[in-house]
């Protein structure tokens, strides 16, 4: 319990445990309590409810009590000084008077007199003799000029708000009460009934062990629960203390902007890759047939150009174009090899076919572009490419996906700086310690490798590919060094990294799932 | 990617060894196949699109068995020669329709289920992937025993009537290409032509309707046979030719007494005008030993290239100090450069053998300035407390237009959709941003989302047709969205990149009237914002006010 945290009590808490302070192993009542924390009744009884559930106070006994407090009309009988009753009582035996001159007497309503008058008669205190009133019985009036002004009324001349315990008022006067009060008898009430139940409280031993720890640490329950701008403009922060906060309280997760986190991984890879001296390529989303596969040396009858594997582009059908001599050389090394030294595909090359538009299949259609344009040499260059084909839609395969994919090209580029390529994107890019290469096919590159690498639970996944572009489709758009054309599977890396399971929840459009995805 | 079913007893007797599962897989990694069980059977994926020869058992058996033991079975039946009688006559008319065919006879095969099983998978592959669904290459296999030589390779009338497979009763070849099954799948490769291929022997007895059916008499091969015929029709001389090789490897692999059969053409082929089937299809390639090292990136002794290519089924290998030159096995016909054979010699030589060696060249690294641009305006709105999204480009044709009231869209439209979910490229990132709203109306307002992306719009101007544009777009999702509120956002673009802007006022059937503009900048509108008129959300079951800015990020470049 000494490891109690003090920082969990409530101001009003703290007060009310101070109200043990002179004696704290004594009981208290709520009124005493009322009166040595100085809380008024309602902070009290929430006080000490708290308290009592966190056992720092115990309830000693508990009792139900009638006490008595004035009514509004009792408290104007106070004011006057007298009853109706016990006024006519007093004029009466004065002198003659009739219920005519006491309602011209305005300190009571007429209908007061009245009743008055009328419950007295009945009583046999007085008697009406024509118009005036005679007493009868003076003994009996004495009950109501004296008891019930004195012994009841006058009890509250102190405190007019007072609340007496019915116990301290005599047989005859309870009796009066109890029938006044319940309504039984005539008229208003000058009183009310009201049940309460009076409880005692006592510390518990951790109550006391509490307070010694609150008078220890001189907590007065008078903290201050914020610092406003108006204490550090009048410096009255130096004259207060600060309630200490519970910090085991955790306020709820705020809605932030942020990242996509398949984008954020993909930056990561964009950024390794520029750190690796890689220039960063671009093109268009709708490609033509001619650099999306043509120049990549790709026969017009090769089985992933028909209808199922590319979506092709109804509007617009065509372009112009391709630009020359690159679409003249790319047609001869298709047909018979132009002068690569190959004997090519050894097949009527389409020009019309090459015009065709789709959405782009491969990101390698922007490094044909690259090698087209002139590149670096030696040079290294990537691109982050949305790409487009036709799978059956499932939990590996979507309709489109991203490939990170490039070229490097060089004087010194062969076999074995192709492994050493695929050998730095494992160790850079994805992460992944042990590698294998293995035999591959692209249509494009001779020779080809897979790189797999070791998963700490998946065992061997394949990460991407790489070969050396063929002389039929770099000679043809202008380039006479070697050139390694890579890819890497980068959705798949994301999946792993991310442990997304359903591809397609990389381009989710829930966003409740966005928020909450780490 | 072809994939095939094999059954792995038989691969094994073909393979001359018995292989445990994990051993299998690495040991076809050369031939570049990929291993999965199913069932009893093995799917295996051929990588190698131009290496038809390994699309089947006997192929990859085959292969397994040369590059263990390091040498290959010969085919002396690629070098024979054939009877006089056993010729296949063209009909002049062909030329035109489906100009080559090729066939061979084999004797003394034990045609068991699994071989059975095999030639039929094969036939299929092969006329299926490297005969693009026949059209090329069209494959008929017959029981020999009842054939009489010559066979006649004829156009006819479609009018001509035989019984084919799976019809009891004789049909017209007009009939069979609408009434039946395998005859409506295939009907499109003979559309527009006035005769029809039909093979028949010598007594008329018909073979087949190539490329459609097989006749129900001689065209039914079943387990038990022994002597069979096999052919191939198509548009390609080569790749007739290759597959014919293939099937003759296959069916000598299995025991088979190959007998050529020499096709008689009334005009000219690429190949003369008596072509003997079949022929060996490969030629001898030389590579010069500073080709084989540049490209390995070592060097190699001759000697381990002779053994690398012997493993990887080359014939006559020989090295001298200058190159290598090998003849590549009768059945392959994918050699198009020395790369090809300098590929392969790696491969005998083992990839593991290689060093990995860290590429040194100095190069500098360079971001594409359209992505540093993405970049500066996805970290200010991931600031301004927006949730960013990364969605799909292809979209349905509906979204892009119609539920956005704008049908005069210039969106780009797939020919060949998978389905209308996937029917155009967006044209706008709006539909996209609106998509997630639809799909999350249960979490909690407000919503601010954006998205930085590629966008294909159609555009004449063009050389292309259409242009890739990237564009912002940023949405505001809740009880109080407004005009003004989201432009506090473009405001604060503006002002950290440095742009000035003015909004002209628009009326456009996505915003509601007098609540949107375009975003004009030195005279160029670059975009529109504006507030989502309640037609739209209603198609979008939104409940709530959204307001939205899209504008190309060329805006920002003040390069």
């Amino acid at each position: 319990m000494a490891d109690f945290d003090l920082t969990s009590l409530h101001a009003l808490e703290i007060k009310t445990l101070r109200g043990f302070t002179q004696a704290p192993e004594t009981t208290q009542s709520d009124a005493d309590l009322e009166a040595s924390s100085g809380l008024e009744a309602g902070q009290l009884r929430r006080a000490v409810e708290w308290l009592v559930s966190k056992s720092l106070l115990a309830v000693t006994s508990e009792e139900a009590r009638i006490s008595v407090s004035l009514s509004d009309q009792g408290k104007r009988f106070l004011e006057v000084g007298g009853t109706p009753e016990s006024e006519l009582l007093r004029r009466a035996t004065e002198g003659s008077v009739t219920l005519g001159d006491l309602q011209g007497d305005d300190r009571f309503d007429r209908g007061d007199w009245g009743s008055a008058f009328g419950s007295l008669k009945k009583e046999g205190i007085i008697d009406s003799d024509g118009p005036h009133i005679v007493l009868k019985d003076a003994e009996r009036a004495a009950f109501h000029t004296e008891t019930i002004v004195d012994g009841l009324i006058g009890r509250f001349r102190e405190d007019p708000e007072a609340t007496v315990s019915i116990e301290t008022f005599s047989g005859e006067l309870r009796a009066h009460i109890e029938e006044s009060a319940t309504g039984r008898g005539k008229g208003k009430s000058p009183v009310r009934l009201s049940e309460q139940t009076v409880r005692e409280y006592a510390l518990t031993d951790d109550g006391r062990e509490t307070l010694t720890a609150v008078l220890d640490q001189n907590l007065t329950g008078e903290e201050v629960s914020r610092l406003t701008p108006e204490m550090i403009q009048v410096g009255a922060w130096k004259q207060v203390g600060f309630r200490r906060y519970d910090l085991s309280i955790r306020p709820p997760r705020i809605q932030t902007g942020r990242h996509h986190p398949y984008r954020a991984y993909l930056d990561q890879v964009r950024r390794k890759l520029l750190s690796l001296g890689f220039e960063e390529m671009k093109g268009p989303l709708v490609e033509t047939e001619f650099w999306n596969m043509d120049a990549l040396f790709m026969p017009q009858f090769h089985a992933a150009r028909n209808i199922h594997d590319a979506y092709f582009v109804s509007d617009p059908s065509e372009s112009q174009g391709p630009e020359e001599p690159h679409f003249s050389a790319v047609g001869r090394a298709h047909r018979d090899g132009g002068d690569t030294g190959s004997r090519g595909w050894r097949y009527p090359f389409d020009p019309e076919r090459s015009r065709r538009l789709l959405m782009r299949t491969q990101g390698t259609a922007l490094s044909a572009r690259t090698l087209a344009g002139g590149p670096n040499i030696p040079g290294k260059y990537f691109a982050i490419a949305r790409c487009f084909r036709p799978d059956e839609i499932d939990a590996t395969h979507g309709a489109e996906f991203n490939q990170v994919e490039g070229i490097v090209l060089g004087g010194s580029i062969n076999f074995q700086s192709l492994l050493g390529l695929l050998k730095l994107f494992a160790l850079e890019v994805a992460e992944a310690e042990e590698v294998r290469y293995v035999p591959d096919y692209f249509p494009f590159t001779e020779p080809s490798v897979e790189l797999q690498a070791k998963h700490p639970t998946l065992g061997w996944i394949e990460l991407g590919g790489a070969g050396l572009f063929r002389p039929e489709l770099t000679a043809p758009l202008g380039v006479d060094v070697p050139v390694i054309a890579w890819g890497l599977g980068v959705d798949r890396m994301a999946m792993v990294s991310l442990g997304v399971s359903d591809i397609r929840d990389l381009f989710s459009t829930d966003l409740d799932y966005l928020r909450n995805q780490k | 990617m072809p994939t095939i079913s094999v059954t792995k007893q038989d691969l094994e007797r073909l393979a001359g060894k018995t292989y445990p599962l994990p051993e299998l897989e690495v040991a076809l990694e050369f031939a570049k196949a990929e291993v999965k069980v199913e069932g009893d059977e093995l799917r295996v994926q051929l990588k190698d699109t131009n290496r038809p020869d390994l699309w089947c058992t006997e192929g990859l058996g085959r292969t397994l068995k040369g590059y263990r033991e390091g040498e290959y079975a010969p085919y002396p039946f690629f070098s024979a020669s054939a009877d006089e009688d056993h010729r296949i006559e063209v009909d002049p008319e062909l030329e035109h329709v489906r100009p080559f065919v090729s066939g061979f006879a084999c004797r003394n095969v034990q045609i068991d289920d699994n071989a059975l099983k095999q030639l039929i998978e094969t036939q299929e592959r092969l006329a299926e992937n490297y005969g693009r669904g026949r059209s090329s290459i069209a494959i008929g296999i017959y029981d020999a025993s009842d054939i009489v030589y010559p066979i006649r390779y004829e156009a006819v009338s479609p009018d001509t009537r035989f019984t084919p497979l799976q019809a009891t009763s004789e049909m017209s070849l007009r009939q069979i290409l609408t009434d039946h099954p395998t005859g409506q799948t295939y009907a499109h490769l003979l559309e527009g032509f006035a005769a029809y291929p039909l093979l028949r022997d010598a007594r008329g007895e018909v073979l087949s309707m190539p490329p459609v059916v097989n006749s129900a008499s001689l065209g039914r091969v079943e387990a038990g046979d022994t002597h069979l015929f096999v052919e191939a029709t198509g548009t390609v001389l080569d790749h007739v030719l290759h597959t014919m090789a293939i099937f003759a490897a296959n069916l000598a692999d299995r025991g088979a007494t190959i007998e050529p059969v020499v096709t008689h053409y009334p005009y000219d082929t690429p190949r003369g005008r008596q072509i003997q089937s079949p022929v060996d299809m490969a030629i001898e390639t030389t590579a010069t030993l500073p080709q084989v090292h540049d490209t390995a990136g070592t060097a190699l002794d001759p000697k381990q290239i002779e053994t690398a290519l012997t493993k990887m089924g080359y014939r006559d290998v020989t090295t001298s100090d200058e190159s290598v030159t090998a003849t590549p096995p009768p059945y392959r016909d994918d050699l198009l450069h020395p790369v090809d054979m300098i590929e392969d010699i790696i491969i005998g030589v083992g990839y593991e053998t290689f060093d990995a060696v860290m590429p040194r060249d100095f190069t500098i690294g360079k971001a594409a300035p359209q992505e540093d641009l993405s970049d500066r305006i996805r970290h200010l709105l991931v600031g301004c407390g927006f949730q960013e999204l990364f969605l799909p480009v292809l979209g349905s044709l509906d979204n892009q237009t119609r539920r956005i009231r704008n049908d005069d869209a210039p969106a780009i439209v797939i020919a060949n959709p998978m389905s209308e979910h996937y029917g155009c490229a967006r044209w706008s990132l709006i539909p996209g941003l609106l998509s997630v709203e639809e799909t999350s109306r249960r979490a909690i307002y407000p919503h601010r989302i954006f998205e930085v992306g590629e966008v294909a719009r159609k555009d004449p101007d063009h050389a292309y047709g259409s242009r890739t544009d990237v564009l912002v777009a940023a949405m505001e999702a809740s009880e109080d969205a407004n005009l003004s509120g989201i432009q506090s956002y473009l405001e604060a673009i503006a002002y950290y990149s440095g742009f000035e802007y003015e909004l002209r006022p628009i009326d456009h059937p996505t915003y509601l009237p007098g609540r949107a503009g375009e975003v004009v900048s030195n005279g160029q509108a670059y975009g529109m914002i504006g507030e989502i008129h309640p037609e739209v959300l209603e198609n979008w079951g939104i409940a709530v006010p959204v307001s939205v800015f899209e504008v190309d990020i060329a805006i920002a470049d003040r390069a």
